[in-house]
């Protein structure tokens, strides 16, 4: 356990071996609130010994309290018949024969105590001791294991992770039952002192990249962590770009991919999402089910995802860089039809597309936040009758309906990227309405630009496009056969070979 | 303390970012770029006609060191959510040069015109006559207009083609256009554009071979006809070149690769189809006479036939070579007769002399002229025929 956090929490540190001080400094510490219980009772023949329990309704397993904590130093024959001691000693003489549970931790401070309550355990005091024990109890309500929301897929795993930090690591452990496999633990944010662990498969991670977490981790100085974003804005390496730096996922299997390829990941508790560094752009393109499907069709998806990206970004400007600054590209029938599209539209082609697309991200936020049947009707139809009419009312042209569409939709196909396309998307279309095709080459010149300087956590982000790494094109835009997958990306581990029954290259 | 001077560097960097930023906005997007137009202020060329000028108000009298141009643009209404009406309007428009009389229309129509889209360009004959250069001047230097527009010479006036309307015809460019391209397929016609023009023009004493185009009137309706071509040289058009001189002189230039050849067999008439052929020349001055060598390999299959009942193709292929290759001779010759009349080496044996045998060329080049009517040809045709369509035998 580590050291007692100070600063929001003043208090004696001491336990006292008086109960009734004890009792009261608690009482002091969580002042009106009524679910801290506090039971007090003694125990032993002739009633010589007391001991106080120390839980919070709700989060530990009554049975557990009743029957294993307190039953048997109250009840046990050992206590009552064939006792022996004429005092307690230590609590190890408790602790040896009487209390029937797994997990038990000894502390010195208040402050460890009131902690561990405050986790979901029962603390146990004993007059006259200035130790205590913390035992494991916890039983509050979680959710279930179900289906993940984000990342959905036809074939494969489809557990999620839940709020619930054992859960999770539990789920992580069953996929890769292998000692190697390390949890370190972590406590941050001052008042929520949120549990975090940071995971890795020890052999296979790169040195330096989990003593950079803990670093990192360490400096955060936050008040609360309510969600494993939170820690992502706190450790990225570039918290000014568009770009992410850090992943995210809320599949087991995905994590557990991840770092058997050499990565760390943290899990936070209260977060169904899970993160894992280093990160690489290409790994937004990559999905899970790409890897449980033949490659063939996986590789043509993934081609598709880059395809769907460059559409989403670029679709509106460079409708309106064609068809303000170069009408002489477009082919000559295609022009007739635009200009027929855009006879009397009242605004200029910008003004249109940015209309246009905020309404549709309007009408796509709507269709979320309201109840589920509401919800997509909302969607579907708001959106087919706005355009519709908004078209017959002459204040847009089909044709770039038909751009925003296209731009919309692709954007949802690389669906972790969104915040990245939605900017992105409006940056080269404001770049195209001032200066044209050569606004949108700047556009793309500088977001290359920031993309190769950019690195996550040492690793060059566009990593394998550049620097190239040939034998790890393997698996960025098409998903090569898995059995010719036998080296791991060198982006993350020094341990290369995967499997072993081709000879062990040794290390790089 | 620090912290006091690092507030004042965020501060002094704030503002100074978003004083840039404001100036970017008010720059860029209140004034936009120079080159920037809404797509319906466009008023979109589809053909151009050339013509010597003539008096504004529509008399025949010529007047002298002006151009009258005709300029076909297009008006695309929209039907509804869907559709499109695309209609062709012809301005006429005067200038001294190609380029003010193009840009008079401001005057006329409310826009500039646009003429990228550009599809067809037409010069009068009288104007082709007197000479081109200083009238293509302005369509190679301008920047929207493009160099791959195909062009023809109007027997007659230009301005008299844009305005013809033959039935079932929308926009008469477009219309142009396409018989510009199908010509060249046909393999009797060239299809020359803008580049080629002013490629030969920069080049020695090359000739240009340009379709001729022309109204003819059956009964009621005007139709327009492209079976001539003519020649040029440098800029100047001498005469005009009939269907089977023309591909008398796309043989030797190794561009007849589509077409038919009637020939006449000893059991009847046979009409083959090229598929291809390929040439290979010599030129080389020899006995102060001009020699050429010319090779030629044809292929071709059996498209049509009238012959006696029972033809037996396999036997008969060598005959049906033997003829189409005198057939290919012949029109050669053909073509050769008339350039040579009109002094037009639209072979390009004189810059082929120039670039590849300079010293014979310096002998040559006082004299061109005569050289060039006096060419001793050695011709050899190879022809193939590869398959005879769907029969082997006749019926």
């Amino acid at each position: 356990m580590e050291k007692s956090n100070r600063g929001s929490d003043p208090c004696p540190s001491k336990i006292s071996s008086n109960l009734s001080i004890n009792r009261r400094m608690l009482k002091n510490l969580f002042g009106e609130s009524q679910d801290v219980k506090m039971r007090e009772f003694e125990f032993g023949t002739s009633k010589k010994f007391r001991a106080l329990v120390l839980f919070i309704d709700g989060m530990v397993d009554k049975n557990v309290v009743n029957h294993q904590i307190i039953e048997p130093i109250m009840y046990s024959d050992k206590m009552t018949r064939d006792f022996t001691f004429e005092k307690i000693s230590s609590l190890k003489d408790i602790l040896d024969s009487l209390v029937a549970i797994g997990e038990v931790t000894e502390v010195a401070t208040l402050d460890d105590a009131v902690q561990g309550a405050l986790m979901g355990d029962t603390v146990l005091f004993v007059e006259g001791q200035v130790k205590c024990l913390i035992l494991g109890s916890k039983g509050f309500d979680k959710r279930n294991v179900n289906e993940p929301d984000s990342e959905v897929v036809i074939r494969g795993p489809k557990e999620s992770f839940t709020e619930n930090l054992r859960t999770n690591t539990v789920l992580l452990r069953r996929k890769i039952k292998n000692s190697e496999l390390r949890m370190i633990h972590f406590t941050m944010g001052k008042r929520t002192k949120t549990p975090v662990v940071i995971t890795y498969i020890e052999g296979l991670v790169k040195p330096g990249i989990v003593e950079e977490i803990k670093r990192r981790l360490k400096q955060v100085e936050a008040d609360g962590i309510l969600d494993s974003g939170y820690i992502e804005q706190y450790i990225e390496d570039a918290p000014f770009s568009i770009f992410p730096t850090v992943g995210n996922t809320e599949k087991p299997d995905v994590l557990a991919a991840r770092l058997l390829e050499g990565r760390a990941g943290v899990i936070v508790d209260g977060s169904p999402v899970a993160l894992t560094v280093p990160f690489l752009f290409i790994e937004k393109f990559q999905s899970a089910e790409d890897y449980y499907s033949r490659p063939w069709f996986a590789s043509f998806i993934r081609a598709c995802r880059y395809l769907a990206f460059a559409l989403c970004v670029l679709t509106p400007a460079l409708y309106v860089a064609f068809s303000a600054f170069h009408p002489g590209i477009i082919p000559t029938k295609l022009l007739y039809t635009m200009i027929a599209a855009r006879q009397g539209v009242p605004f200029s082609a910008f003004f249109e597309a940015v209309v246009m697309i905020l309404l549709f991200e309007l009408l796509r936020e709507a269709g979320l936040r309201l109840p589920k049947p509401v919800g997509q009707t909302i969607g579907i139809v708001g959106a087919l009758i706005m355009g519709e009419s908004a078209v017959s009312a002459g204040l847009v042209s089909p044709l770039l309906l038909i751009c925003v569409a296209l731009s919309a939709v692709s954007g949802f196909v690389v669906s972790g990227l969104n915040g990245v396309q939605n900017i992105l998307r409006l940056i080269y279309l404001v770049l195209a309405a001032t200066l044209g095709g050569l606004g949108v080459a700047f556009g793309l010149f500088f977001t290359l630009l920031h993309l190769s300087v950019l690195k996550s956590f040492g690793r060059p982000y566009l990593q394998p496009f550049a620097p190239l790494e040939p034998r790890d094109l393997k698996d960025s835009v098409v998903r090569a056969p898995l059995w010719k997958m036998i080296l791991r990306p060198t982006a993350f581990s020094r341990n290369r070979v995967r499997f072993s029954n081709t000879k062990n290259k040794g290390d790089r | 303390m620090t912290d006091n001077k690092l507030l004042k560097v965020f501060k002094w960097i704030f503002f100074v970012t978003t004083f840039l930023l404001l100036l970017f906005v008010i720059v860029f997007l209140f004034t936009g770029c120079v080159d920037k137009q809404e797509l319906d202020e466009l008023t979109v060329v589809s053909g151009i006609a050339v013509d010597e000028g003539k008096s504004q108000d529509g008399g025949q009298v010529p007047v002298l060191g002006e151009l009258s141009i005709s300029v076909e643009f297009v008006t695309v209404s929209s039907e509804g959510t869907t559709g499109k009406d695309v209609k062709g309007k012809v301005l006429n428009l005067h200038g001294k040069n190609a380029f003010s009389a193009l840009r008079s229309a401001m005057n006329i129509s409310q826009n500039k015109l646009y003429l990228s889209h550009n599809q067809i360009l037409i010069f009068g004959r009288k104007l082709a006559e007197k000479g081109l250069n200083e009238h293509i001047d302005f369509f190679i230097r301008d920047y929207e207009a493009r160099l791959n527009v195909p062009l023809l010479i109007a027997d007659g006036e230009a301005g008299e083609i844009l305005q013809t309307k033959p039935e079932g015809v929308g926009l008469i460019s477009e219309f142009l256009n396409n018989m510009a391209n199908v010509q060249s397929v046909q393999g009797l016609n060239v299809n020359t554009k803008m580049f080629d023009l002013v490629t030969n023009i920069s080049s020695w004493e090359k000739g240009t071979l340009i379709p001729l185009v022309k109204t003819s009137k059956e009964g009621e309706k005007t139709t327009l006809k492209i079976d001539e071509t003519a020649a040029f040289v440098g800029d100047t058009m001498v005469g005009t070149l009939d269907g089977g001189q023309t591909r008398g002189v796309l043989w030797v230039m190794g561009l007849a690769k589509d077409g038919l050849i009637n020939i006449e067999t000893s059991q009847g008439q046979v009409v083959v189809e090229i598929t291809g052929s390929k040439v290979d020349k010599k030129v080389e001055y020899k006995d102060k006479k001009l020699k050429v060598k010319i090779d030629i390999l044809q292929s071709g299959v059996v498209g049509s036939a009238t012959n006696g009942a029972g033809y037996n193709y396999d036997k008969n292929i060598e005959e049906i070579q033997n003829v189409t290759e005198k057939a290919i001779v012949s029109e050669i010759k053909k073509g050769y007769k008339k350039l040579a009349e009109l002094g037009c080496d639209v072979y390009g044996f004189g810059d082929w002399l120039r670039r590849n045998e300079p010293d014979q060329w310096k002998e040559v080049v006082t004299n061109w002229d005569k050289f060039f009517k006096n060419i001793d040809f050695t011709i050899e045709v190879k022809s193939t025929i590869d398959n005879t369509g769907a029969l082997r035998k006749d019926i």
